[in-house]
């Protein structure tokens, strides 16, 4: 319906900034209840905890507890967009008024009245002024039109969010988005970059921003340029779609599997019977549901970890995921449109969808820091791993297959390149203020998938961190395209990954005395050799700022396992953890050198 | 990048995997029993309340204690050989002060001085006393003997911190403690790790009222009655008959 004069006039903007009050408190209060319900089954002493119930009704009773808690989050989230709708629709009609109120101001110097409807007249009848007055009758009706179309976004937004709508409406609204839907789907065939996009999005009312969410969210859930918070809802109601398709007795068909191939195994053993065509059917069928059983706990899992608040205070935000494979996903820790610094964080070999919880927990690590180290700021820190990570260090020389799943291959840095490469774009061009302070942090094979994208395809950052590289894919830090002085390198003393370069000195002396090599790959003895590039980020010659870590295990204890020291840079304790926050907040003149740092 | 021959590659992927396994590092995704963590005193059921027990032992005495302004909790992973180890878990334990206080130095500098001498009183391993690049902040690290880690950081916020170190996960969490320092409910980030039903913030000595949006006069739609598919599901518990 047409906002009128008098109504934008006399509109009570208090009373619907109230009204928002109003749903935001109701967000705070399920959010609340939510953890309230996690608590009766939160631990073993807990009410509905392990001491009090167990067996089967416990378990359906305690998977049900889960599915209300993640329910009444979900509805949290929607009451906070409604809260959001609110609040920008309340700024879209204070804008109109005020621009009405300049206009009525006008209205004497142009000659023209406008009467308390809204009428626009010449003044005092002077025929002189009829084209001033249709000129401003135009520009009234400009204003009107805007409050109108703030005033249609608010109600589908009230719409959607809130499930007022009908399913016919929400239909309609589907329905009215379709041909922009078949637009934005032929603008990402067209190779649109993230910025193109942005702007396309930025250009659609928010009716049909919504109506395109809502129909087909696979379209936005993971494509650079759209926002954030339209992303992230867009991929937890595909997560949510997708769980609900997993066959709800799955956990009992493998128990009832596992129980009639137990029973045949033993009966082929007692020589009673030769079941073997049987067995190894049911041992397919097992192994095929076990499979499906993982990448739904999987999924679960994050779904879990992305509930709730990070300890930061922050929201968590879906920005993608992909159950096929290993799988991928990426989550932020506080929205990298609003922040002033944003980090992405890139894991290494063995990354994978299964223990993304762990990348997650590393990157809420690192919002924390930065949080404490600068707190008048926002900084949003993302686990990125929308690439294949390897699946192992080491490999079988005498598997093919094997060896192309190894971190000493560039294959997964060169699929990794250009997508990381996008995403940062997109995040550039979904920052309500251009851009934030952004940095990208690479640990392990992640580091050469950050060498790679940033050598080759660019990457839009103003920093990079690499920690416990085993080489950027580049001769010199300059390569990466931000300057030398701005790419920051750290790999802890004892750390295994020093064995795929040259600076650790052992590591010669094993590789040489266990296989007789004659032609090691540091073949000038400089130091200077890493497994991916030309250079050790270590060594001098590569140029880049060198900062202190410590050789801790993930306990935070000393360590002198050079696997454990390779996972411990966000361990408690690591002075690591300070000098990454420091680049992060861009304060680089409190980062702790590497040269004179004792442990 | 300069390609290497992937036979040359081979070799030295095989060279460092025999090498990684002389050194005892081979990656496993069975953690090795023998190099677990050492035994503890505590495990995850009641470290919550040991670490915040620990705290307040850390700000006993200090002078004109102007309080805590927020409490967080983070539960990190444990990995060995690489790999997450699920059995263990990682608990920090933060009490902030409000950044108007942390200006102060009171806390940014008299605290320092003090904790410093309190824990070397007490005998505790002051493992890290080191300013950052310039010396505006400051990490003071201290072990105590079971092992919980104190790590006062003069940041631009200042925070103590209480760490744990990896002790054995149990999922059990305890009644959320009482914060120190005046922490309110809305600032307890912590109440993730610990139930908070039970416990009085402070200012919630008397009940409050519930919530009622939409209570007053004039109709307005009721939120989330719609029911697409994807929220059916939304509806009333099952029925568990046949399963109690």
């Amino acid at each position: 319906m047409a906002v009128s004069y008098s109504g934008l006039v006399e509109a009570d903007f208090d009373a619907l900034a109230s009204v928002g009050d109003t749903w935001k408190t109701l967000a705070d209060t399920l959010e609340s209840e939510a953890g309230t319900i996690e608590d009766l089954k939160r631990s073993d002493e807990a009410s509905l905890g392990a001491d009090h119930w167990e067996g089967e009704a416990a378990e359906a009773g305690h998977a049900r507890l889960r599915e209300i808690v993640i329910g009444v989050d979900d509805r949290a989230a929607s009451a906070r967009r409604v809260w959001a709708s609110i609040v920008d629709a309340a700024e879209a009609f204070k804008s109109c008024r005020s621009d009405l109120e300049s206009l009525i101001a006008e209205a004497p110097s142009r000659g023209v009245a406008v009467s308390d409807s809204g009428a626009v007249t010449p003044r005092d009848g002077v025929p002189t002024d009829t084209d001033q007055a249709a000129l401003m009758r135009s520009d009234i009706d400009q204003v009107l039109d805007r409050a109108t179309e703030a005033d249609e976004a608010l109600k589908v937004a009230v719409g959607i969010w809130a499930e007022t709508f009908s399913e016919a409406e929400r239909l309609t609204v589907i329905g009215d988005a379709a041909d922009e839907a078949e637009a934005l789907q032929e603008l990402v065939d067209s190779g649109a970059s993230p910025e193109q996009v942005g702007d396309w999005w930025a250009g659609l009312s928010e009716a049909e921003r919504l109506g395109i969410l809502e129909g087909s969210p696979e379209l936005v859930a993971d494509l650079d340029g759209i926002p954030t918070d339209t992303r992230d809802s867009a991929n937890r109601d595909l997560l949510d779609a997708e769980l609900d398709r997993f066959d709800p007795t799955l956990d009992a068909e493998i128990a009832d599997l596992e129980s009639q191939l137990a029973e045949l195994e033993a009966a082929a053993d007692d020589g009673r019977m030769d079941s073997s065509a049987e067995i190894y059917d049911l041992a397919q069928q097992l192994q095929d549901l076990r499979t499906e059983q993982e990448r739904r706990d999987s999924l679960l899992g994050l779904q879990d970890a992305i509930t709730g608040h990070a300890s930061t205070g922050q929201d968590y935000y879906l920005l993608g995921y992909d159950s096929a494979g290993d799988g991928k996903a990426i989550v932020s820790v506080g929205n990298p449109d609003t922040a002033d610094n944003t980090a992405v964080y890139v894991p290494g070999t063995t990354a994978d969808l299964d223990g993304f919880g762990g990348e997650i927990a590393r990157a809420e690590t690192m919002a924390v820091d930065a949080r404490e180290m600068a707190s008048g700021e926002e900084t949003a820190v993302i686990a990125w791993l929308d690439y294949d990570a390897p699946d192992q260090v080491m490999i079988s020389a005498e598997d093919e297959n094997e060896v192309d799943s190894g971190a000493g291959f560039m294959s997964h840095a060169e699929e990794a390149g250009p997508v990381l490469a996008q995403f940062t774009q997109g995040l550039e061009a979904t920052h309500t203020e251009g851009g934030a302070h952004t940095t990208v942090v690479g640990h392990s094979y992640g580091t050469t998938v950050v060498g790679h994208s940033a050598s080759e395809y660019g990457l839009e950052t103003d920093k990079i961190i690499a920690v416990a590289s085993p080489g950027l894919d580049t001769a010199h830090a300059s390569d990466l395209g931000i300057g030398a002085e701005n790419v920051f390198v750290s790999t802890a003393e004892g750390d295994a990954i020093r064995m795929t370069t040259d600076d650790y000195g052992w590591s010669e002396y094993v590789f040489d005395s266990i296989t007789g090599n004659e032609d090691p790959p540091d073949a000038e003895g400089d130091g200077a050799y890493a497994w991916h590039g030309q250079t050790n980020p270590l060594h001098d010659d590569y140029g880049a700022v060198q900062f202190a870590s410590d050789a801790t295990d993930k306990h935070g204890n000393e360590s002198t396992s050079g696997t454990d020291i390779h996972s411990g840079y966000w361990a408690e304790e690591n002075i690591a953890r300070d000098n990454m926050a420091y680049i992060i907040t861009d304060q680089t003149e409190e980062v702790t050198p590497a040269a004179g740092y004792e442990s | 990048m300069t390609p290497k021959s992937p036979i040359r590659r081979s070799h030295w992927l095989t060279a460092l995997s025999a090498a990684l396994l002389l050194a005892g590092g081979c990656v496993s995704s069975q953690p090795d029993k023998d190099e677990q963590p050492p035994e503890r005193s505590f495990d995850e059921s009641t470290a919550f309340l040991l670490l915040d027990a620990a705290a307040a032992e850390a700000v006993d005495g200090l002078p004109d204690f102007p309080g805590f302004e927020r409490r967080t909790m983070m539960r990190l992973e444990c990995t060995h050989d690489g790999e997450t180890d699920e059995e263990y878990v990682n608990l920090e334990l933060s009490y902030e002060f409000s950044e108007t206080v942390s200006e102060d130095p009171l806390v940014r500098e008299t605290y320092l001085d003090l904790l410093r001498t309190k824990w070397e009183e007490s005998g505790y391993d002051i493992h890290r006393d080191q300013p950052s690049g310039t010396g505006k902040h400051h990490s003071l690290e201290a072990r105590r003997p079971d092992g919980v880690n104190y790590w006062y950081r003069v940041v631009d916020l200042v925070v103590l911190k209480v760490q744990s170190g990896c002790i054995k996960a149990t999922g059990g969490f305890p009644d959320c403690p009482v914060p120190l320092g005046g922490v309110t409910r809305e600032n307890d980030q912590a109440n993730s790790y610990c139930n908070d039903v039970d416990t009085v913030y402070p200012g919630e000595e008397t009940t409050s009222e519930a919530v009622a949006p939409f209570q007053g006069p004039g109709t307005a739609p009721v939120p989330f009655q719609a029911t697409p598919a994807s929220r059916q599901d939304f509806d009333g518990p099952p029925d568990y008959e046949g399963l109690l």
